[in-house]
């Protein structure tokens, strides 16, 4: 019987890295789950905010493999505690390193699918053998969605903030004629 | 610019492992360079000085493991973890201040 943890564990990072590896100008493939959608927004956010790093990486041609194998060793080491923000960023460094600038010839396209494929087999061994439990006791990828889904939009925020930045300017313009005026 | 410049010089095959002597003289030097206040920027800058246009120069070509230089490849992993840990504070302070919000309101 098949695990369902692992099941749905491939099926995210494949759905990620077939994301990040199409060629400039495919159409986006709809994401296959509620947490392949959430995962594709927040490695764009991470990969947007950290940009100067992963911009070294867009597009990278050497041993995609090699190289996701060394930072998984060291970002995830065994015995050491597992964090959501540093395996997302380890997922948007994966999807970093298998983007593709431009056009490629078929061999190329060829080679980059099968990193994926490699890639995604890595990451599962990885999380399912060595930090199986930590990711059972966050509650799987439901864990996931409910950590990273903002039950508030961003908007909403911003309209907060600029909302209270007026209250604050508003308040100290009142506390100063008051002053004046005593 | 100098990130462009540098990977249209890198060659596209996983033969760009084979490093020449003053290849690795230079990720050395490169890796001399790096310290624990490390900023982004600056890791750039040593990335973009990485790949393959020492290593065309080369005449001869010696055997080497695949792998990323360590010294780059330590401060790619701190860099790594740094933002993995902001990122996961940043969302628990996010999630905490959504609760406290939605209790209030």
């Amino acid at each position: 019987m098949a695990d369902p943890l692992r099941v749905r564990t491939r099926l995210l990072l494949t759905d990620y890295l077939t994301f990040c590896a199409r060629e400039p100008g495919d159409p986006e493939p709809p994401p296959t789950s509620a947490e392949a959608a959430l995962l594709r927004s927040v490695a764009e956010q991470i990969q947007q905010q950290h940009h100067f790093f992963f911009s070294s990486f867009v597009g990278y041609q050497g041993n995609r493999v090699e190289l996701m194998t060394q930072m998984v060793d060291a970002v995830l080491p065994d015995g050491q505690d597992l964090n959501w923000g540093r395996l997302v960023l380890l997922l948007a460094f994966a999807g970093t390193i298998v983007s593709q600038e431009q056009r490629n010839r078929l061999k190329d396209k060829m080679k980059v699918l099968q990193d994926c494929q490699l890639i995604v087999a890595l990451l599962c061994n990885r999380l399912l053998r060595r930090h199986r439990s930590w990711l059972e006791a966050q509650g799987g990828w439901d864990g996931f969605c409910v950590i990273f889904g903002s039950p508030l939009p961003l908007d909403f925020w911003s309209t907060l903030l600029i909302k209270t930045f007026l209250s604050c300017v508003i308040a100290t313009a009142i506390l100063f004629v008051w002053k004046r005026l005593l | 610019m100098l990130q462009s410049v540098a990977r249209q010089n890198a060659p596209s095959n996983p033969a760009r492992a084979e490093l020449a002597p003053e290849f690795i003289a230079q990720l050395r030097r490169i890796g001399d360079k790096l310290s624990s206040e490390w900023c982004e920027p600056d890791i750039i800058a040593v990335l973009a000085e990485m790949p393959g246009k020492k290593a065309r120069k080369s005449v001869t070509r010696i055997p080497s493991p695949t792998r990323v230089p360590t010294d780059v490849e330590d401060e790619c992993v701190h860099q790594l973890r740094r933002i993995g840990d902001k990122q996961n504070l940043r969302q628990k302070l996010l999630n905490f201040i959504s609760k406290l919000f939605s209790l209030v309101t």
